[in-house]
This record gives structure tokens, C-alpha cells and sequence, in this order.
């Protein structure tokens, strides 16, 4: 028998029990659609938790503070501070030539005035007479806008700020709290106008503490949780120099809590998880102090794993009862077509072409089985996740997003016609060892 | 003396914020700050209590030089309010202007008329002392300053409101026992008046003319945007004088270019 006398021998047994076929592969399907959807979740939901972790930053992020290193807690993923260390650009340029690092961003912070014309703080503590009134006491926090994704920043609602703009700015939602603005209503303040105020202290001609601010007015794009540093306003690097450098340049014997150090911290990114370590400890060796949820992610990545293993475990659980529905329907099979596998062999089809046969007809039903649960179980992934990521979204958080795992669906699609292929080798044996003779005689 | 004495107790119950205020309620047409163009624009205010804010609801974002910044500056400006309560002309001299200096201003308003007037300082030497601190300012040229007069003090609400006797009226202001002539009155302003035109044309600085850009009393019938004391600027009279320093602002522009 030729291969096409084999594939047509196969299908034409699938088609006189379409509805037989039919199950055996809607069989197949939705086994491989739980596999599919129990493992694309597990994965969504090990990156949302590791992002989590990570604050949106990337997993080897370090924190670096302009503080020193407590010796009794090296390795402790958020140790207590030292004594506050500046940290300048000399500082900067050694730890970005420690063995293991690959990048080191600057975050700079500057004490500010929030004005918020039309809103007034509920919190008590605005800066007006009463503790009330329209501005309150923050700080800005200035990254590198075009390195974002490299830093524990999550944007939850509008856009990031361009890059380099000194007229742009996101606020956190505990700075919106602060205004009484929570939950859906944080949207709202996207595209608003506020005024920023950098104090700086001075001592007039008659010795009197004075302090006068630089005043600059932004656009409030986005609503962001961030936790690059200390504070409720998230802008470029240029606009909170400014800020900074105007308030470090004032008087330090009428503002005594300025911050003078250029760089409020450093945010430093390891290469690998597995450095990150060595790199806190050669930081810390420089004199400043770290903090890495380096325990924390490695314990959780272990929970996960175990996870993984449960339901990849479940999924081949499903697929292998699926499998016995393809055995069932060959040997069924085989069972009524004992007289055409006689006249074949009676006019000289081989045993191997009547395995071959059959072989084909199970790995037809595992493959379309394999791709049609796939589908349905990524369609099922997103499903779900959709309906997590609005609940999220609704609460005021960041969302979760569902990837393709396309090794994951050729996995699945391959995995499910092979043990389709072994569930039909039984049956298969048995019709290729069927004596010619004794077929016909039926 | 006489003549001076009175002066003072005048603009003492008749404080010069508050009495621009009482003059109307501005129109509620929204502005809109014009977009960037050239080099970013530093804005330095020189000025005592009216421009720190005192009487307004919220006084960093009411007082008057904020909220001139936020309706008529360009997105991208600056605002360093150098203003100090109770400062002098001679004050901001040695203080005010050494910080706008250094911000390297590119606009800069005055006004500073209260704390001379409370403190009887002539209008010769008040002029003499402005002219200095308005060349200062300048920078040779390179910075657009705005300087704004006294109000006619004696047409507004406070003062016939102290001469008609307070507590008829009902309202707290705090008046003098003895008040000025309202002739008394009116010609120690126009001296003012006369100086400040005249040390801002010597000194090519712009006069911001808030004389005749303050209604009449008559005219609106009542003190509305008094804070209680009568003493400062409530926020409504801010908006007024922000918008006076807007309104001059592009004839500054068109001067400095």
C-alpha cells in the first residue's frame, strides 16, 4: 500500500463514525485547553507576582540610598539605614564599575509645594493656615523618563511624561489621597493643571528665617505607583535638579532638613538575578546601603514552581484519560472494520500498513485535538485574565497582561498527538496482527 | 506734619490691596497661558504683604504675582516670589533685587507702595529710592519689569466707609481716629503717582496703571473683596490686580524686544 492508500484507508474509517470522531477529538481538545489555559495562567500569574515583588522594576533591581550600609544586616532584603551618606556623581561612577552591574540610574528627590488650584487637602496637613487649603507638602521624584521600565514604576492610568519635559508629571495615588481623590476617580486627574513649589530658606537683612519657592506650573498626564523614591510626584531628571539644586542652595541654618545630596539614591540593575548578591555586597562595601527583595523572589519562585509542577501535573492527567478515548474509538474500530482489514490483507496490504494506517487516523485526532484546545485555551486564559484585569484596573491598580506562550501551544499541539499516537499503538498492533484468513471468515 | 500724620492713619484703615479689591468683581474670562516660545521665562515678584498673599484664602496660590504667573506667564516659566511683608522700597534695594538678580529674571513686577506710604516716607525720596531699585532690576535692558502705581485711595470703599463711621455700617474695619482730608489724601497719591511714572519712564520699566484701572467706589457700591480688618487684598482683589499685570504684559513684551 502507498502512503496515499494509507492515509485514505484511515480517513475513510474516521468519516463512517463522524460522530465517534468527533467526540474523540472534542475529547482531546479539552483536555489540551486545560492544560493550555492552567499553565498560561500560572504563568500571567507568576510574572504578576514577581512584577509585584519587583514593583514593576525588573527582577535584579537594586536600591541604593544615600545612606550607609548597617553591618548587623547584610544580605536582609529591606535592611534599616545607616547614617544619611550624600551620594555624588563619584559615587556613582564607582558603583557603576562594580563587577556584575549593568546599569545604574540616578534618582534624584526635591522637597515641593503641591498647589492644586480647585481641590482642597482633606488630610489635614495642607500647608494652608488651618492644616486645609490647596497645597500640601510633598516631594518630587526625578528619574530618567526614558529608562522607566527599568524602574519600580506602574502606570495605572493616562501616560508617562515625556521624557526631559519640565512641564509634565505624574502623581501617585497616596499623593491623590491626599485630596480626597481615590479609586475610579484618580482617572479623572489626568490632564489637570498643578503648581509646584521648591522652598528654599533664607535670613533677611534683620536676621529673620524667610522662605521663598520656585514656582513651576505642570500638566498632571498620568497616575502612577512608583517606588523609585520617596514622594508623590513623578518627573523628568531636569525639572527636579532644578528643584533640587534651588533648595539646596538655600540658607542651611534656616532649613536644616533640605536635602543636599545630589542624588537621593541610585537604582542600580545586576545582571541576573544570581549577581545581585555579590552586588549588593560590593555596594555596600562603597559605603552606601541596599535593598533587593532578592529572599523574597527567590522563596516565591520556588512556591510557583511547585504550582507549575500541580498543574502542568493535572493538565497530563487530562490529556492521558483523552488518550484512552482514542484507544476506545481504534479498538472500536478495529473491531468493525476486522473484514476490510482481511480483504486488504487478502489482496496484499503488509501488517505495517495496516498499522500505519491506523497510527495516522490516531495522530489526526491527537493533532486536531492538540490545536483546537490550544486555541480554546489561550482564548480561555484571556478570557479570565480580562475579567481579573478590569477588577484590578477598577480598583485603582495596574492591570495584568496575558503574553502568547507559543512554545507553549506547539508544546501542547505536538505533546497532544504523540500520546495520541502511543494510545492508538494497542489498537493498531491488533488489526496489523490480524490473520487475513480469519478476518475474511467473519 | 499734620498733613503726614493723616496720610498715614488713611492708608492704615484704608490698606491699598483691600481698597483695589472692593472695586468690582472681575470678569470670568478664562485665560489661556500663551505657549512657549524662545528661552524659558524667569519671573521674579519685588513686593511686601499684598504680594505675599496676606488676606487671601489660600495665599500661596492666591496671591496676586501667583496667580498672574499661572494666567499670563507661558507653560514653561519660572516664578520666584521674592516678596517679603512689609518691605520697603529701600528693603527690597538690598534684599529683593540681588535675588532677582541671580534668578537672572527675564520679568519682574513691582509693587510696592504700602509699607512707604504706612511709614511716611516722602515721595521724593520714595522716588529716588524706586528709581534705583527699577534700574536694578533692568539689568541694561534685559529684563522686562512692570511697575505698578497707588490706587486713588480716597474713592475707595474703605475710606468713605471709615468717614461715613464704621460702626453705623456694621462692618469691622479698622479705622483711625483721625482721618485725612480726602484733598489731603488724594494729592499724597498723585505724588506717588507722579513718581512712579516717572522713575518707570527714566528707568524703561513699564507702569502697570492701576489709578485708573481701579473702579471707582461710587461706581460699585461697597467693599465686597475686603477682608474683614479691611487691611489686605482678599483673593478676588488679587485676581484683580493680576490681571492688570496681565493685561500690560504684552506692551512689556513689545518693549523689550
Amino acid at each position: 500500500m502507498s502512503w496515499a492508500d494509507t492515509v485514505r484507508f484511515a480517513a475513510r474509517s474516521v468519516l463512517r463514525r463522524p460522530g465517534r470522531a468527533a467526540l474523540t477529538v472534542v475529547a482531546v481538545a479539552l483536555a489540551a485547553a486545560l492544560f493550555t489555559a492552567m499553565l498560561t495562567m500560572a504563568a500571567t500569574a507568576q510574572g504578576r507576582v514577581l512584577n509585584q515583588l519587583a514593583k514593576g522594576g525588573p527582577l535584579a533591581g537594586i536600591q541604593v540610598a544615600a545612606a550607609a550600609p548597617n553591618p548587623s544586616q547584610a544580605g536582609v532584603d529591606n535592611p534599616t539605614r545607616g547614617a544619611p551618606k550624600p551620594i555624588d556623581q563619584a559615587a556613582l561612577d564607582q558603583i557603576a564599575r562594580i563587577h556584575g552591574v549593568d546599569v545604574v540610574l540616578p534618582i534624584v528627590t526635591a522637597q515641593a509645594l503641591v498647589a492644586w488650584p480647585g481641590h482642597t487637602a482633606t488630610d489635614g496637613n495642607g500647608a494652608g493656615p488651618t492644616g486645609s487649603g490647596s497645597v500640601v507638602f510633598d516631594q518630587l521624584v526625578g528619574v530618567d523618563l526614558s529608562r522607566l521600565g527599568d524602574f519600580p514604576v506602574t502606570l495605572s492610568a493616562g501616560r508617562f511624561p515625556t521624557p526631559g519635559s519640565m512641564t509634565e508629571v505624574d502623581v501617585t495615588p497616596v499623593l491623590l489621597a491626599r485630596y480626597g481623590i481615590t479609586g475610579t476617580r484618580t482617572r479623572s486627574v489626568v490632564g489637570t493643571q498643578i503648581v509646584l513649589g521648591a522652598p528654599r530658606g533664607f535670613r533677611s537683612a534683620d536676621g529673620t528665617p524667610v522662605f521663598r519657592s520656585r514656582w513651576t506650573k505642570a500638566v498632571v498626564v498620568g497616575v502612577v505607583t512608583q517606588q523609585a523614591g520617596s514622594g508623590g510626584v513623578l518627573a523628568s531628571l531636569a525639572l527636579v535638579q532644578a528643584d533640587h539644586r534651588w533648595t539646596a542652595g538655600g540658607d542651611p541654618t534656616v532649613d536644616t532638613d533640605a536635602n543636599r545630596s545630589p542624588y537621593a539614591g541610585l537604582f542600580v540593575i545586576a545582571r541576573g538575578l544570581d549577581a545581585v548578591p555579590s552586588v549588593r555586597a560590593e555596594v555596600e562595601a562603597v559605603g552606601y546601603s541596599t535593598s533587593a527583595p532578592e529572599n523574597l523572589i527567590a522563596t516565591v519562585e520556588r512556591y510557583v514552581h511547585v504550582v507549575e509542577i500541580v498543574l502542568t501535573g493535572i493538565g497530563v492527567i487530562a490529556l492521558a484519560i483523552a488518550s484512552l478515548g482514542i484507544t476506545n474509538a481504534l479498538l472500536a474500530a478495529v473491531r468493525e472494520r476486522r473484514r476490510e482489514i482481511g480483504i486488504l490483507k487478502a489482496v496484499g496490504a503488509r501488517d505495517r500498513d495496516v498499522l500505519r494506517s491506523f497510527l495516522i487516523e490516531a495522530a489526526v485526532m491527537g493533532a486536531l485535538g492538540g490545536l483546537i484546545g490550544t486555541v480554546l485555551g489561550l482564548a480561555l486564559a484571556r478570557l479570565v485574565a480580562a475579567i481579573v484585569d478590569g477588577y484590578l484596573t477598577s480598583q485603582g491598580l495596574a492591570g495584568v497582561h496575558v503574553s502568547t506562550p507559543y512554545l507553549l501551544g506547539i508544546g501542547t499541539v505536538v505533546g497532544a498527538t504523540v500520546l495520541a499516537v502511543v494510545a492508538g499503538t494497542v489498537p493498531a498492533r491488533r488489526a496489523a496482527r490480524l490473520p487475513a484468513r480469519e478476518a475474511v471468515e467473519l | 506734619m499734620r498733613s503726614t500724620r493723616t496720610v498715614r492713619l488713611a492708608v492704615a484703615s484704608c490698606a491699598v490691596g483691600a481698597l483695589l479689591a472692593a472695586c468690582g468683581t472681575p470678569r470670568a474670562t478664562p485665560t489661556t497661558p500663551p505657549r512657549p516660545s524662545g528661552p524659558p521665562t524667569t519671573y521674579v515678584a519685588v513686593g511686601g504683604s499684598d504680594s505675599v498673599g496676606d488676606g487671601t484664602g489660600d495665599p500661596l496660590l492666591d496671591a496676586w504675582p501667583q496667580q498672574f504667573f499661572r494666567r499670563s506667564l507661558p507653560q514653561a516659566a519660572v516664578l520666584v516670589n521674592a516678596a517679603v511683608p512689609g518691605s520697603t522700597v529701600a528693603a527690597a534695594l538690598g534684599d529683593q533685587a540681588p535675588l532677582a538678580a541671580s534668578s537672572h529674571a527675564t520679568v519682574v513686577t513691582v509693587w510696592l507702595v504700602s509699607a512707604d506710604l504706612l511709614g511716611g516716607t516722602p515721595p521724593a525720596t520714595y522716588g529716588a529710592e524706586l528709581l534705583r531699585l527699577l534700574s536694578a532690576l533692568r539689568s541694561g535692558g534685559a529684563t522686562t519689569v512692570l511697575v505698578g502705581n497707588v490706587p486713588p485711595l480716597d474713592q475707595l470703599p474703605g475710606y468713605p466707609a471709615c468717614r461715613d463711621g464704621a460702626a453705623d455700617t456694621g462692618r469691622s474695619l479698622r479705622c483711625p481716629a483721625e482721618l485725612p482730608a480726602p484733598a489731603t489724601l488724594a494729592a499724597t497719591t498723585a505724588a506717588y503717582d507722579q513718581v512712579i511714572a516717572a522713575d518707570a519712564a527714566r528707568s524703561g520699566s513699564v507702569l502697570v496703571d492701576l489709578h485708573d484701572a481701579v473702579p471707582s467706589s461710587a461706581a460699585h457700591g461697597g467693599a465686597p473683596f475686603l477682608t474683614p480688618s479691611g487691611t489686605d487684598l482678599s483673593t478676588a482683589g488679587s485676581t484683580l490686580v493680576a490681571r492688570t499685570f496681565g493685561a500690560a504684559l504684552p506692551t512689556a513684551a513689545s518693549h523689550t524686544a
